[in-house]
């Protein structure tokens, strides 16, 4: 009897600890488990500001105590949700651009303590959105919020253009690591005189050429994710679409460069 | 008078409602099997107590167990059913048959060679990661939210 209350019981336990530890496991903060975090804030927050419109456009009709009541408890609540949005989305990019290789630690670092400094200021104003509050002090509270998110939003275009571009600038790497090899074998079978090489070296001309072509566009798109500042709140959009626009051309770049290493590769592999 | 019996054969016993009652059903007759064939576990009562808390218990956690998993298995479906909801990359560099795709007719003595291979695997592996890689991330979009608080009448 004593072995088998044991023997459940052991199983039991081992059970039990496999789960816990899967439960850290998933506690643990991934990009994907940040955007799920932002995903159901938004969803809430849109809840929330219906409530808030119905509140409001009653209160407006009539002006009575208890609908002026019923409005600052939903301004509240919808402040603090919206709050609640932007720490929230500045995780998800923070966490995004943690999974990103291609980004020096020293711009990634910039990144993370500038969005680090703007998930305190958001929460600092979510905790001190006073409860009792007039409606008078609520939009006062919005405004504040309001003029600092000028700054977050130049902020956000930033991160987004800079994981764009260093997703880019990793594969960009890659391709070169893997001109360099090919150069290397080319270079082998020249000298061992087994096949003509002299097709396969035009060849590696031009697709070192759409590395170069490559790395300009790499370089106009920082340029102009350079030129995303809080000062120009109107111009940070274009700027960053540009941005996206240079990353795109370098992309496709990097794609011709593949294909034709591709056809080296086959060059290569046939007989003079 | 004395009533006529009419019973034909005196030995046979006369049908009334007291004999009736007492003559014996078939179910009657037949044995009942005895049932009380349980199974002796050789445990005290206390014993047997705890054993069966431990089962009750296991049943529950086996349970919990099953339910735990079949949330996950939905929120994996929830997440699938996002996935392929998502924009999917137009490319479609596969649709034209390009000059590598063709077969060798006369290979080289490097068709087979190790490091042109892993060159071709790698240059294969780069080509899907540039098929994949997401420059937009219009997931990630800068969220859609109202600033403009008021409560005055237009």
């Amino acid at each position: 009897m004593k072995k088998v209350l044991i023997m459940i019981f052991a199983v039991v336990i081992s059970v039990g600890l496999f789960l816990v530890k899967n439960t850290y496991a998933a506690d643990e903060l991934t990009y994907q488990r940040a955007y799920e975090d932002y995903v159901y804030n938004m969803n809430l927050y849109r809840t929330v500001y219906s409530d808030y419109q119905l509140a409001r456009s009653q209160y407006l009709q009539s002006k009575t105590l208890n609908y002026q009541s019923n409005a600052q408890e939903k301004t509240v609540k919808l402040l603090q949700t919206r709050d609640d949005v932007v720490i929230t989305y500045l995780t998800a990019l923070r966490m995004n651009l943690s999974e990103v290789q291609g980004i020096s630690d020293s711009n990634r670092n910039i990144y993370f303590n500038q969005i680090d400094s703007d998930v305190s200021w958001f929460q600092n104003h979510k905790d001190n959105i006073p409860s009792a509050g007039t409606l008078e002090d609520l939009v006062g509270d919005s405004n504040k919020a309001s003029e600092h998110y000028s700054t977050t939003t130049s902020l956000v275009y930033k991160s987004l253009a800079a994981a764009s571009l260093g997703r880019v600038v990793n594969l960009t790497q890659k391709q070169k690591d893997i001109i360099s090899a090919l150069t290397d074998k080319i270079n082998q079978i020249s000298q061992s005189g087994d096949k003509d090489t002299s097709k396969a070296e035009r060849w590696l001309i031009e697709t070192n050429n759409r590395i170069t072509r490559n790395e300009e566009k790499i370089s106009q798109a920082q340029a102009s994710l350079d030129l995303i500042t809080p000062d120009k709140p109107k111009d940070q959009l274009k700027y960053y679409n540009d941005a996206v626009f240079r990353i795109q051309e370098a992309k496709q770049f990097l794609k011709e460069a593949n294909d034709y290493i591709k056809e080296i590769i086959k060059e290569l592999k046939t007989a003079d | 008078m004395q009533e006529k019996n009419t019973n034909p054969n005196p030995n046979e016993i006369p049908l009334t409602q007291e004999n009736v009652n007492t003559v014996k059903q078939p179910q009657d007759i037949i044995e009942k099997p005895k049932t009380d064939l349980k199974f002796r576990l050789p445990f005290s009562d206390k014993q047997k107590k705890i054993l069966k808390f431990v089962l009750i218990g296991l049943g529950a956690f086996v349970a919990l167990l099953l339910v735990l998993v079949g949330i996950q298995k939905m929120l994996s479906a929830f997440k699938i059913n996002n996935k392929q909801n998502e924009p999917v990359s137009t490319a479609t560099s596969k649709s034209v048959e390009f000059p590598y795709d063709e077969e060798i007719r006369n290979p080289s003595v490097y068709a087979t060679d190790e490091a042109i291979l892993k060159l071709s695997e790698d240059t294969s592996n780069l080509d899907k990661l540039l098929d994949s890689v997401d420059i937009n991330q219009s997931h990630l979009n800068i969220p859609d939210i109202k600033f403009d608080i008021n409560f005055e009448t237009k």
